[in-house]
């Protein structure tokens, strides 16, 4: 009983126990934000990118070399595979765009006519060009909830079931009647360039082939679309870059040989999804199909790689700062040994085991690592579940912006508190301490007791 | 000396937490609480070897209260410490109530220590951080595992109060050594050796940091006491009116004990 009556009294009794405390709170808490905020933007990231992709893609290679693949043979051996709940075809292409004008000219347009190197000052933006099928597209990936989430109602399509539908008296008046195929723009791109409904874009892409001989240049691939609604991932890279059209306006415009550039699969729910590329692989590979196969992760290996090393860099530099924090309670309690050499005497001589004077100070440090661990795992918990109220106050308060939007693609910080890791990193906090502080304790047990008595 | 006339008397039955003890009475001259033989300590000192202690014999009674006598490096404090187990001697051998304790393990000494011994010192040696109270119950305390001492917590902290309060500190129960007086802290010192109820009782120089009066004041409480538990006390010291109230006087002269 002595034990914990005198580690208690000890610690107590002495500010600098405090001290310890609060620094293994704060290197615990630390540790705990950084670990929330990082798993957030993990999730987050995974989320946003999960929601714009499919659970695997086939990339048929269509490079001239190869024979051209029609999407209904490829879908045919997609979907004999065992997992697969569905999957459909898309057609992609990079483009430049603009707002429509009346004066501009609907059909191809020749090389000279835009200047590709300076192109954002001929009035075009980039932009990758989806061709899709919308009653498959919305079987197999979220389709339906990029529609349904567009927050503007000025902005959002008609009829969620037939989202390339526009209402006649929606569209400009010259452009009526012209019966120009529809397209899909992402919410954040109309409101950054004020577009609306029933406007129209001219797209301009590349064909599939190019000839510079005899110093006339290729055509490009142009066409007219009008607006039909707008959609929104949530994910702002996808939202800006990408425009959605139906797969034979995508096939009158582009004039492209190929009626498949990848196919979007979608695994039925616990599918081993590396084992389903695999099979998908061999499968194509057997009917002499040549494409790629990736998972969603395989796809964005790099930046979720990026990610997750960026979180364990930060979680290894924490942690060396938590064990910092647990040698300094390690010197406290070198230096409570020393203080209390005469103690340690007098409690010999009422007949205290040495083992019990050892584990005064073990418990001493263990407590100052536990109460800190517990004070970090409070407050390191409660700012992570309040990062952007935190975030706001200290903008506010001190003029200072510690996240930029505009940098990552999300509003607010993404926190996600995993409350069994945080438990293990206490655990381990109060492990580590209690290891490092069996030294001095076992300096405390080795003294002798006559020498004590006499220490001054 | 009237409060500790007045205070009942203190009984193993009355405090059934308490270790072993009698209920007062006669010294029995015949019970051999501690044995020692040819006590010998050595001390190395550079390249020397200096031998502190020389073949002590000295047997002590249930009871029986010695007073060692010697010149300040004659090795007084070191046989103390021999015979309250603190230290090991390099010959010789020492038993204490018919347990031979040469040896016994760190831990077995440990545990007759604190049953058997209780040591009074010159500079008290009180814990600062805790109450006269808490000091003086400290080696029931030790003696305790969490479990027990919760189950006992109430007999053995009231074992405590009492002592204390037959040594006249009723009101000093919740007061740390640096707000008591010297006299005050040597009963404290006191209170604490005696309350797990010792069959011996080594006091190195008990009064030797004291004025005249309160040295007296000790004296008598300490010799009381020891009378009144039958106790047998051990007691160091300079003072020659101190030690001639004790039954027996040895001197210790470089390291020869002698009658």
């Amino acid at each position: 009983m002595f034990v914990w009556f005198l580690a208690l009294r000890y610690l107590v009794a002495r500010p600098v126990s405090y001290l310890g405390i609060v620094a293994i709170g704060l290197g615990v808490g630390a540790l705990i934000v950084v670990l929330s905020v990082m798993n957030g933007f993990l999730e987050e990231t995974r989320d946003l990118v999960r929601g714009t992709t499919a659970d695997i893609v086939v990339f048929p290679i269509q490079d001239g070399t190869t024979r051209v693949v029609p999407r209904d043979e490829i879908l045919e051996v997609v979907n004999a595979q065992e997992g697969v709940a569905g999957a459909t075809g898309r057609l992609v292409r990079p483009a430049v765009y603009k707002l429509h004008t009346e004066q501009g000219d609907r059909g191809r347009m020749r090389l000279p006519d835009i200047n590709i190197s300076n192109s954002e000052n001929a009035g075009y933006s980039q932009v990758l060009v989806l061709g899709v099928d919308p009653d498959r597209e919305m079987a197999v990936s979220g389709f339906t909830d990029y529609l349904r989430d567009v927050r503007s109602p000025d902005l959002k399509v008609d009829d969620v079931r037939f989202p390339f539908r526009i209402h006649p008296g929606l569209v400009a008046g010259h452009l009526r009647n012209a019966g120009l195929p529809r397209i899909l723009v992402g919410e954040d791109l109309m409101l950054a360039m004020g577009l609306h409904k029933g406007e129209a874009l001219d797209i301009v892409t590349l064909p599939d082939e190019i000839s510079l001989e005899g110093g006339q240049g290729a055509k490009f691939a142009s066409d007219t679309f009008v607006i039909a609604g707008s959609f929104r991932t949530g994910h702002y890279d996808f939202d800006t870059g990408h425009m959605f059209v139906m797969t034979e306006a995508f096939l009158d415009w582009s004039g492209t040989a190929m009626d498949v550039s990848e196919v979007y699969i979608a695994a039925i729910e616990g599918t081993d999804l590396d084992a389903l590329r695999d099979r998908l692989d061999a499968a194509l590979d057997e009917k002499r199909m040549y494409a790629e196969v990736k998972t969603w992760r395989d796809r964005h290996a790099i930046m979720l790689g990026a990610v997750e090393n960026e979180r364990t860099i930060l979680a290894f530099v924490l942690g060396l700062f938590v064990l910092l924090t647990c040698t300094i309670t390690f010197m406290m309690l070198v230096m409570m040994v020393q203080e209390k050499v005469r103690d340690i005497g007098i409690l010999s001589a009422m007949g205290a085991p040495s083992v019990g004077i050892g584990r005064i100070f073990a418990v001493c440090g263990a407590l100052i690592s536990a109460v800190g661990g517990l004070f970090g795992l409070g407050v390191g918990t409660w700012v992570a579940l309040n990062a952007n109220p935190v975030k706001d106050w200290i903008e506010t308060t001190f003029g200072i912006e510690i996240f930029r939007k505009n940098v990552y693609a999300f509003t607010d910080i993404p926190t996600s508190v995993h409350h069994q890791l945080n438990a293990g990193i206490v655990a381990l906090t109060v492990v580590f301490s209690i290891l490092i502080c069996l030294y001095p304790a076992w300096r405390a047990a080795r003294l002798d007791p006559v020498a004590a008595l006499r220490h001054e | 000396m009237s409060d500790l006339e007045d205070a009942p008397s203190l009984s193993a039955e009355d405090h059934p937490g308490v270790r072993g003890a009698a209920a007062p009475a006669e010294p029995d001259a015949r019970e051999e609480i501690l044995v020692a033989r040819g006590l010998t300590r050595r001390f190395r000192m550079g390249s020397s070897v200096v031998e502190i202690l020389r073949g002590a014999d000295l047997t002590l009674h249930k009871g029986e209260i010695v007073a060692i006598m010697g010149r300040s490096g004659s090795g007084k404090s070191t046989l103390l410490h021999q015979l309250g187990l603190l230290d090991r001697p390099d010959d010789g051998e020492l038993v204490i109530r018919g347990e031979q304790t040469t040896t016994l393990s760190r831990a077995e000494r440990c545990r007759l220590r604190n049953h058997e011994i209780g040591f009074v010192f010159q500079f008290y040696h009180l814990l600062p951080e805790l109450t006269a109270l808490q000091n003086a119950v400290m080696p029931l305390m030790i003696d305790h595992g969490v479990l027990a001492w919760l189950a006992r917590r109430g007999s053995h902290t009231r074992r405590a109060r009492e002592m204390l309060s037959e040594l006249g500190l009723r009101e000093r129960l919740t007061h740390k050594p640096s707000q008591l007086s010297g006299g005050e802290r040597q009963r404290v010192a006191l209170a604490r050796a005696l309350v797990g109820q010792p069959s011996l009782l080594l006091c190195d120089e008990p009064t030797g940091n004291l004025d005249e009066t309160t040295s007296e004041r000790i004296a008598d409480q300490l010799f009381g006491l020891a009378e009144r538990h039958g106790h047998t006390l051990v007691m160091v010291t300079h003072d020659a009116d101190l030690a001639a109230r004790a039954d027996r006087i040895l001197t210790l002269h470089d390291g020869v004990l002698t009658d």
